[in-house]
């Protein structure tokens, strides 16, 4: 197991001390066994408080492993090695944040793109959809209702995207707790050039609606590139919406 | 009563000059003619939603109309009664419409054609709808089957909307169909048919050099023709696509599959 893994892992067991019950609260799965899959789709319930996979189906179809092997860490340690640390961070933020708020957070829902390895070493796209689905009687959720859905057809894109809609949520504030630097990384006038850039415009355009000269543009463009140890837009690109700048 | 004839062989087809809103309305009289005696039924909508926030519906082609809908307003603003098969056309981005509308048309033959497969076959597309505040909300949409007639055709439908704008902000119509015995290149060929004409062979080459960044003069060169000539089909055939760019002419071809 690797470090990445186990964060959050702790974090699971720092927030719900998860027990192994001897006795488990019985959990009505006939709404799950009736869900319809297609082949590439899976599904799984996670029971935050015991730490355990409760009901699992299609990932044999939809990723190539046997039905057995997988367990939540498992699904973290096959992630793309460049995803899985903001998944993670993701993933954390929005448990945090549902039993901060956990006033009608059984309507939360957060969506996350990544790249997932499947049985035979290849990634796939997948866009994870996690709800809640048991909350406690103070209305602080208990366990996760997961589904995966191969989305390789329609997404191409090296990074993580993610969305969540949550009652009560700032989700500038939620940013930033998520990507830490993203305000500070770059300064206030490469980031105005970096959304300029992203539109599409040149350096012509940029210098007129920033009223600076176009070698001005030219220098921060440079500079840009340097802080972020990127050859390119396309890479820059990547690289602000992979730390949440973009 | 069959609404196709059905070859085994291929496909059945409509002719290669419809175009979609005649098709729709074919089908439409088709299915309105279509009585269902006894109805199989696979899965209720409820099946479908896993979680309070979801949104989808079912159309009912039997009788041409939604019959159910769940979370709507939320996702795109419109009331439930605002909600119908004329709206969800009007509300389709008009760029998205053509290609999406071709996918479903072959998506409804095929499961026509090949009725036993119905049960386990999935259409996901995404495409743009316009919201009730006026903004376009990139929607992947995932439809099912729910029920057929006693010889398996279609009845009803279940599709789930999500909304995806957050991670795909291109224009391109993507989609996959997932159906056992479906031979893919062919479905996707069936698909994209009507687009092939759009560009003459020698604006098709053209754009194939553009894609690669070629510029005039290396086209020219490769193609035996002048420079000018090049820009001139540069021209037209931006025209005929109205897109303002090169980049957003590789767009609209690979969103119609012509290149």
């Amino acid at each position: 197991m690797n470090n990445k893994a186990e964060n959050i892992n702790d974090f699971i067991e720092k927030v719900f001390h998860p027990i192994e019950r001897e006795d488990p609260q019985k959990v009505d799965l006939t709404f799950l066994k009736s869900i319809p899959l297609g082949e590439n789709e899976c599904l799984y319930l996670y029971d935050l408080t015991q730490n355990k996979i409760l009901y699992k189906k299609g990932f044999t179809q939809c990723l190539g492993y046997e039905e057995n092997s997988i367990s939540f860490n498992f699904l973290f340690e096959n992630m793309h090695p460049d995803d899985v640390e903001i998944v993670q961070k993701i993933t954390k933020n929005a448990i945090s944040f549902s039993i901060e708020h956990p006033d009608n957070s059984i309507q939360n829902q957060l969506f996350i793109t990544y790249r997932h390895k499947t049985k035979s070493g290849d990634y796939i796209k997948i866009l994870n959809q996690i709800s809640i689905f048991e909350v406690d009687k103070k209305g602080v959720l208990k366990s996760l209702l997961i589904r995966l859905l191969d989305i390789s057809f329609l997404d191409k894109t090296d990074y993580v995207n993610w969305d969540f809609k949550a009652n009560g949520i700032d989700i500038e504030t939620f940013k930033n707790n998520i990507y830490t630097n993203r305000l500070t990384y770059f300064t206030p006038r490469e980031l105005e050039l970096i959304h300029e850039i992203n539109k599409g415009h040149t350096n012509k355009q940029i210098a007129i609606d920033l009223e600076i000269s176009e070698h001005t543009v030219g220098t921060h463009r440079k500079n840009i590139l340097r802080k972020s140890n990127c050859h390119n837009f396309i890479e820059l690109e990547i690289f602000c919406k992979g730390n949440g700048i973009l | 009563m069959q609404l196709f004839p059905i070859n085994r062989s291929a496909p059945p087809e409509l002719g290669d000059n419809y175009n979609t809103s005649a098709f729709l309305d074919e089908l439409k009289l088709l299915l309105s003619s279509y009585r269902i005696q006894k109805r199989i039924v696979y899965w209720q909508p409820e099946d479908f939603l896993i979680n309070k926030s979801e949104s989808g519906f079912v159309i009912d082609f039997a009788q041409n109309r939604i019959v159910y809908k769940k979370g709507i307003k939320k996702l795109l603003g419109y009331n439930d009664n605002e909600f119908t098969m004329q709206l969800l056309r009007k509300i389709c981005h008009p760029d998205d419409y053509d290609v999406t509308t071709s996918i479903v048309k072959n998506a409804i033959l095929y499961s026509l054609a090949y009725p036993e497969d119905n049960a386990e076959s999935t259409l996901f597309i995404s495409y743009r709808l316009k919201k009730k505040n006026g903004t376009y909300a990139k929607i992947l949409s995932q439809s099912n089957i729910i029920s057929t007639d006693e010889k398996g055709n279609i009845a009803s439908s279940f599709i789930r909307f999500t909304d995806i704008s957050f991670m795909d902000k291109t224009k391109i119509v993507n989609w996959e169909f997932k159906s056992k015995n479906l031979i893919k290149d062919f479905f996707t060929r069936q698909v994209y048919k009507t687009f092939q004409n759009f560009f003459t062979i020698r604006e098709k080459e053209i754009i194939v050099k553009m894609k690669a960044n070629l510029t005039n003069n290396e086209i020219g060169h490769k193609l035996n023709i002048s420079k000018h000539t090049v820009a001139t089909h540069r021209k037209k055939i931006l025209k005929k696509a109205k897109c303002h760019s090169s980049e957003e002419l590789i767009q609209f071809c690979i969103g119609k599959g012509i290149v």
